[in-house]
């Protein structure tokens, strides 16, 4: 179905290839799972094969890449579309209405479907992702769980012979993504062809038919997913794990402390008055790397707004060495990771931005080559900011965070989208930062990060006060 | 869901004017837009401008029209500040004052305040399908409906900034905006700069990607949720005509300036 031959790219202005010598196939009924440290190419194998490459991206091109037989050269965008889905790794790149339902019917009535068989074909797949009640919402109002769910239905929705998805599970529960892979799995089954890149690898074990590895824009090694059982393999190429287990359960709770970093008292919150997230929540952070875990679309990135002051709670207060802080002071107490660090970035270079943190945190330039060390940067410092990749940003934003030296760090997904080597340097510096008496709270659904690094969890949603006589389901502080 | 048309865009709760056939928001779009271009005295502007405000104000969005006229009133500060240096530059170049900026920059309100319900309240298939019936070619619709697509998207992008900024300890300060004007511009404006480049690249991406084209079948389809033309739309436009109307009586009877007397005007 998707046939690469010797494919090899160069974006424009660069010298050295982005992808060199390529060459695999996916047939229908296959699924290849395509892996690889950061930078090694992966993402241009995807806008290969789905035209944005050279469409969109021009460079040259050398090789050729055919769907179902034609080369992509021959097809237009929306051809290749419909011949090949492609789920983005930031989901928010596939979105062209401002709700739901009507991006889901969107390329369904540009087919000059009925509305009533859109209709019943949103409600089928919607069902089966679990999207139905959020069908209604704005784009913007989702988790981006909640967004990489409604890609895929969009995806499932124009039943493409194939489909190419880019980090799936980057931002999905652990629960959807079981879902996901029993879902491919499926899919394979009735004669789909699908391309998965990801660094995640344990939720394609038994689903995978093929493995390639890629390094330095080549196919390093090839073969089943029996390859990735190579410790040594993994090391080499920054790999993750193959297998994981699952922390949530094993993970203790967020003590009570008796004398906490940080205390919520009876939070109670909602964007909707109708639809409390929060009621009545009450819980203590102390110093460690603590999980902040639930569910897609159960309040993690809002409580994180809640903790850093972006939000006022409609009832409770935050309280630190007994006294009750204004926003400001909670402000300034916690220092935050969002998900998008492209509005993070502001500076000129990489150092100009750290400098300009421990500026505004009232601290000096010295501690500048110290974060440019702890999160690999040194080489990077003179670069642009925006011109970095996905994830030499991620570790920038937090390399900024870590500069404002908060009493609670709280990063929201700080692993999405990291190749192991990556993701072992983030929790490293976690437990190094928790060392020094921060509580770092970590919204994650990354159970490698949480095996690696977390001490404890706070799990959403809140058990209701009065379901458990204490609040928020915690141990109360002894008097 | 049908009947729900254009009413759920947002889980918000509805706005009176969300109700309304998107065709009678483009027109009244295009009539205050022809209607402020046409009239140069500044009475006229103010009454387009106050009804115009009108309809804004039904979005229920006072922050985001609140973010809008902030963002006019700085690029109307720069220009103005940009004549002022020139002419002091260059005398023989013209020069401007408060009072010839008012009409220009009414202008631009009132397109503000007609634009923004449109953006924010129409489903995107809806417009495009609006666009198509005027006949006009798939390389200035399709264009046309990414622009209003991408005002939503920027304004989500502004609040994002926002939010960075205060995350990052910044305060947006009258204090802080002359003590580190290029610390606000880097914070306020970098972000943005590359969120755009980078949101209106996705948005035409996402296009191509849903299918859109200029010879695909939808054409012929029945669009999955039907717009309809209502009284409502015939009252609108016939309060827009009247406003039109009132504005141009203005010019007529309180100014020296004949309608038709339009263009940048006020440089002297």
């Amino acid at each position: 179905m998707l046939r690469f031959d010797h494919v090899t790219y160069r974006y424009p202005f660069q010298s050295r290839p982005a992808v060199n010598d390529i060459s695999f196939s996916v047939r229908p009924g296959e699924l290849v799972l395509c892996t690889g440290p950061s930078g090694c190419g992966k993402s241009t194998l995807i806008r290969l094969a789905n035209g944005l490459c050279p469409k969109y991206y021009r460079g040259a091109l050398e090789g050729k890449v055919t769907l179902g037989g034609d080369s992509t050269a021959a097809l237009s965008l929306p051809d290749i579309a419909r011949r090949m889905g492609t789920l983005f790794q930031d989901p928010e790149q596939q979105f062209f209405a401002l709700n739901v339902e009507d991006d889901l019917a969107f390329a369904l009535e540009w087919r000059g479907m009925a509305p009533e068989d859109i209709r019943a074909g949103i409600m089928r797949k919607a069902g089966k992702l679990g999207i139905t009640h959020i069908l209604d919402s704005a784009i913007h109002e989702l988790s981006e769980g909640q967004k990489q769910k409604v890609g895929l239905t969009s995806l499932l929705l124009q039943d493409p012979p194939a489909l190419v998805l880019d980090e799936p599970t980057a931002n999905l529960d652990p629960e959807s993504t079981r879902d996901l892979a029993d879902m491919l799995l499926k899919l394979k089954e009735s004669g789909l062809a699908i391309l998965v890149v990801d660094h995640r690898l344990y939720w394609l074990d038994g689903v995978a038919d093929r493995v390639m590895v890629m390094r330095g824009g080549r196919v390093a090694e090839e073969g089943d997913f029996s390859l990735l059982r190579d410790a040594a393999l993994r090391e080499t190429c920054g790999l993750r794990a193959d297998r994981v287990s699952d922390p949530r359960t094993t993970l203790p709770p967020a003590a009570f402390p008796a004398a906490p970093v940080l205390e919520a008292k009876n939070l109670r919150f909602g964007w909707k008055e109708s639809s409390l997230l929060y009621d009545g929540a009450s819980f203590g952070l102390d110093s460690g790397v603590v999980a902040l875990i639930g569910d897609n679309g159960t309040g993690k990135t809002t409580l994180a707004r809640l903790l850093s002051g972006l939000n006022k709670p409609l009832d409770g207060a935050f309280f630190a060495d007994g006294r009750e802080l204004s926003p400001r002071e909670l402000a300034a107490k916690t220092g935050v990771v969002l998900q998008n660090a492209d509005y993070q970035l502001h500076m000129k270079s990489v150092r100009a931005e750290i400098e300009c943190c421990l500026a505004l945190a009232g601290r000096g330039r010295e501690e500048t080559a110290r974060l440019l060390g702890m999160f690999a940067l040194e080489e990077l410092a003179e670069r642009h900011p925006q011109s970095l990749s996905g994830g030499e940003k991620q570790r920038l934003v937090i390399a900024c965070a870590f500069a404002k030296h908060p009493g609670v760090l709280i990063l929201d997904e700080p692993t999405s989208g990291l190749d192991g080597l990556n993701m072992r340097r983030i929790a490293d510096a976690l437990e190094d930062v928790a060392a020094q008496g921060v509580c770092a709270l970590v919204i994650t659904h990354d159970l490698e990060l949480m095996e690696r690094a977390c001490s404890s969890a706070l799990r959403l949603p809140f058990p209701a006060a009065r379901d458990t006589g204490s609040p928020a389901g915690l141990p109360r502080p002894v008097p | 869901m049908q009947a729900s048309s254009e009413a759920s865009l947002s889980s918000s709760a509805p706005f009176p004017g969300q109700g309304l056939d998107v065709r009678s928001r483009m027109t009244v779009s295009v009539l205050a837009s022809m209607v402020t271009i046409a009239l140069a005295a500044p009475e006229a502007q103010l009454v387009l401008y106050g009804m115009s405000l009108i309809y804004a104000l039904t979005m229920r969005n006072l922050r985001m029209l609140l973010i809008a006229y902030a963002a006019l009133l700085l690029m109307a500060g720069l220009a103005f500040a940009c004549v002022r240096g020139l002419h002091a530059l260059v005398p023989a170049l013209p020069t401007v004052d408060f009072g010839s900026m008012l009409v220009p920059f009414l202008r631009l309100a009132v397109m503000i305040n007609v634009v923004l319900p449109l953006a924010f309240s129409s489903r995107v298939q809806n417009l495009l399908n609006a666009l198509r019936s005027l006949r006009l070619p798939f390389c200035v619709y399709l264009p046309a409906t990414v622009m209003i697509r991408f005002i939503p998207t920027f304004a989500q992008d502004i609040r994002q900034v926002c939010d960075t900024m205060k995350l990052r300890g910044f305060r947006l300060s009258p204090r802080n905006c002359l003590l580190h004007p290029v610390l606000v511009f880097r914070f306020l404006f970098i972000p943005l700069l590359f969120r755009s480049l980078r949101s209106s690249e996705e948005l035409g991406i996402a296009a191509e990607f849903k299918g859109m084209r200029a010879d695909t079948a939808c054409m012929r389809a029945r669009p999955y949720r039907a717009s309809r033309w209502t009284r409502s739309d015939t009252l609108f436009v016939l309060a827009a005509l009247a406003a039109a109307g009132a504005a141009a009586l203005c010019q007529i009877t309180l100014s020296d300036i004949p309608p038709g007397r339009g263009g940048m005007g006020g440089m002297h």
